[in-house]
């Protein structure tokens, strides 16, 4: 391997490790981020939705310019078996559960209940364009960790496949930093399973993007006709709250 | 490292000591900054509070070219061998990529402050700095431009002259992105005042250092550093001047 694409590929590693914090921060000063309330004043659209749709099509944009940048080849079309996405669409009906358990689990070691969580403002609204923009964002960060990051980590930079799923795991929990800690651990165990998906399936990025578009959706289709559970974006902030509660 | 390197890092780092030296040391005190201000205000017509803000800046730009130049001709490196840019879409869009990585990458590194020590106050921080705090005294058009003509100095000196210099000497990359980072972030720290200020000045000109070095790397020129330090320095220049107004109102008249 020569020196310049060893230098592009941890330029475009460090480049696309931490985009979605960024672009939350940034957004939360220009529409009044990616969940806020909206003001008392009547509006065409409600900032949260606005905040959203910001950051899928920011995260989107970053996730084209690194996956046209980074020294690789994609094939999107590597023959992959049906049963692996079968697979991908039960883990993402999973994931939600399993991310409620790893709260439950962490609260209960600092002896607290996980009280009973009410959905995000935003999901269960019907807001076909929150829909979209969970969809999209999924898609984004499927790119840049596993398409991306996970390859380069593995393929090109000759990681163990053990160690690059981990760290690709943990980078994108810590992209969640910003609703707290307790859903950087619940991120990072998913992030484990959308890893293991990628490589038990053919190294083809599909395989867990698929995973995570179900999980997003199931989040915020599904989840809120059933009573609500906490997940993904949809529970970020009440599990947030939780972690303040318990470490306060 | 060969000793070609080992007498090329000597003199950038004496070069480095002796462009801080010429920036701080002569207005250190405060009797001298008076009678300096008052000295160039009545003999130039220009307001007081613009004295320091404009000869600090014009010495900090002198100071870094004629570090550069030492540096340059020690090294025996061509200005134009450095400037020189193929311009490519690949290479463009690596300018853009780098640009958002470096605000993503400091973005994170204060999220990571603040999760440690919730109470800090970075903006605060950054724009008390007191050569920012100069530079906040002026019009509202130069706060961009001086920065940005600091941030291009200093990224000529430390990713074209030192790091190009260790390259051209067959240091490896990791190396002389380690050895010209650590020397630009002790720099920065040096112009700071408290334990807060130099760390969060010190995290940014980490991702500085090892992006734009990388960078330099892939596309054989400082130019596109320069313009993502240029940028990332006047964006956060302004930034921390916005969420930081009572800071940045008290600048010293």
């Amino acid at each position: 391997m020569t020196t310049r694409t060893l230098s592009l590929s941890v330029l475009v590693l460090l480049c696309a490790a931490f985009p979605a914090q960024a672009f939350r921060l940034t957004l939360a000063g220009v529409v009044g981020g990616t969940g806020a309330r909206a003001g008392a004043a009547p509006r065409r659209l409600d900032r949260g939705v606005t905040g959203q749709v910001a950051f899928a099509v920011a995260l989107i944009a970053t996730a084209t310019l690194v996956a046209v940048l980074a020294p690789m080849r994609w094939d999107l079309l590597s023959p992959v078996g049906w049963h692996w996405y079968a697979v991908a669409v039960a883990f993402g009906c999973l994931a939600p559960a399993l991310e409620w358990g790893a709260a439950a689990a962490v609260l209960a070691v600092r002896h607290r209940r996980l009280p009973g969580i009410a959905l995000h403002r935003l999901a269960g609204g019907g807001s076909v364009l929150v829909v979209l923009a969970a969809v999209g964002a999924a898609a984004a960060e499927e790119v840049l960790f596993r398409g991306v990051g996970l390859h380069l980590l593995e393929r090109v930079l000759g990681w163990p496949a053990a160690a690059a799923v981990a760290v690709t795991a943990v980078v994108y929990g810590l992209n969640h930093l910003y609703f707290g800690p307790l859903t950087v651990a619940q991120k990072a165990l998913t992030g484990v399973g959308f890893g293991v998906l990628y490589l038990l399936g053919g190294h083809n990025v599909l395989v867990p993007l698929v995973a995570h578009v179900v999980q997003n959706v199931v989040v915020l289709t599904l989840l809120p006709r059933m009573g609500g559970m906490s997940a993904e974006r949809s529970g970020a902030r009440v599990l947030r709250r939780v972690w303040r509660k318990g470490s306060s | 490292m060969t000793r070609d390197a080992v007498v090329l890092t000597a003199t950038a780092l004496a070069a480095t000591v002796a462009w801080l030296a010429l920036y701080r040391l002569p207005f250190r005190r405060n009797r001298t900054r008076q009678r300096v201000r008052m000295a160039v205000a009545s003999r130039t017509g220009l307001p007081g509070r613009y004295v320091f803000p404009v000869l600090g800046t014009l010495i900090y730009l002198v100071g870094g070219v004629l570090a550069s130049a030492v540096v340059l001709y020690a090294g025996d490196l061509s200005l134009t061998g450095l400037l020189a840019w193929h311009v490519t879409p690949h290479g463009a869009g690596l300018l853009l990529l780098t640009a958002v990585g470096a605000s993503a990458l400091t973005a994170f590194a204060m999220s990571t402050l603040y999760a440690v020590r919730p109470r800090v106050d970075v903006p605060g921080a950054v724009s008390g700095v007191r050569w920012i705090t100069e530079i906040l005294a002026l019009p509202r058009r130069w706060r961009y431009a001086v920065p940005a003509a600091s941030a291009a100095v200093e990224e000529f000196f430390f990713r074209g002259a030192f790091l190009g210099g260790l390259l051209a000497t067959g240091t490896p990359v990791w190396l002389a992105i380690a050895i010209s980072g650590a020397a630009f972030t002790a720099g920065q720290v040096l112009l700071t005042e408290t334990a807060l200020q130099a760390t969060v000045l010190a995290l940014s000109s980490v991702v500085l250092a090892v992006l734009c070095g990388l960078l330099v790397t892939v596309e054989g020129s400082v130019l596109p550093a320069i313009a993502v330090h240029a940028s990332f320095a006047a964006y956060y220049t302004q930034t921390s001047a916005r969420r930081a107004a009572p800071v940045a109102a008290a600048v010293p008249r």
